[in-house]
């Protein structure tokens, strides 16, 4: 019984160590972002410009609303994906269809926020000219 | 507490902790504390060997999901950009996880094959506490 609880502390720890690696360790450069933060990224930077490039109000109200709205969808992607690491992580062990099923969360998550994101992109462009969508896009 | 927790927990509260360099330092850690603790010379060099072949398993991910992180920024950036451009972009999302899975799958069995659970634990805690 000791053995086998030594084996499965083993094969956690060794999980860990491993998917350290795979998710979140880099080498002499800051590892790329993954998809979903360099979006969030790019979103909130412009959040509290958008009245500074669109004067018509109603517009400008709707267009932060829109980027306000993308921040938060990405946010919560990135905790969901918290919340999947996390059990990859913990205490207990993973088999490994258990470890593909989180990924495949993590990466569901991933995706679903990234498809809601590209149509709320979409809609923005509704609600800009073509001017200030450049003006926009200058931003960084 | 576990990496993964710690690197989730950053995840959660900053939203964007998936490239903190808290995370980054641990493979080098790793290396460091399986030189210090894994004596066997032929199970310390392949102990080594999976942790470098974790690093490039990592960084061709990273690579992977870079293609679609700059594919999303041009649609981003087109003012006529449509649906598709952006479909487009996703197709490989699920792909790069998979693989990436698998990858961490085989690469943790090698792992544990290489160190002894004491090995492992003594790695783990110097990994965690330095």
């Amino acid at each position: 019984m000791t053995r086998i609880r030594s084996n499965r502390k083993a094969f956690v720890a060794s999980l860990a160590f491993v998917a350290c690696g795979l998710l979140a360790c880099g080498g002499d450069k800051p590892p790329v972002r993954l998809p979903s933060t360099a979006a969030r990224d790019r979103v909130a930077t412009r959040v509290e410009l958008v009245n500074l490039v669109i004067s018509d109000p109603e517009r400008a109200r709707k267009v932060r609303s829109l980027y306000v709205a993308m921040d938060s969808l990405l946010l919560d992607a990135k905790r969901a994906q918290a919340r999947q690491l996390s059990l990859l992580g913990g205490q207990e062990p993973t088999s490994d269809e258990e470890t593909r099923r989180l990924f495949s969360a993590v990466h569901q998550a991933e995706s679903g926020a990234l498809e809601s994101y590209s149509k709320l992109q979409l809609e923005l462009r509704h609600f800009v000219t073509a001017e200030e969508f450049a003006r926009l896009d200058a931003i960084r | 507490m576990f990496w993964v927790a710690l690197s989730a927990l950053i995840m959660s509260l900053t939203g964007e902790g998936d490239d903190t360099f808290v995370i980054r330092r641990f493979l080098d850690r790793a290396q460091a504390a399986v030189s210090e603790h894994v004596h066997d010379p032929v199970r310390q060099r392949r102990a080594l060997e999976t942790l470098e072949r974790t690093s490039k398993a990592f960084r061709r991910h990273r690579q992977r999901t870079a293609k679609v992180s700059d594919c999303i920024e041009q649609a981003d950036r087109k003012f006529d950009a449509s649906a598709a451009d952006y479909q487009r972009c996703l197709v490989d999302i699920a792909p790069a996880w998979d693989a990436a899975a698998e990858e961490l799958i085989t690469l943790s069995h090698d792992f544990r094959r290489e160190l002894t659970p004491a090995e492992l634990a003594s790695v783990r805690h110097d990994a965690e506490q330095r």
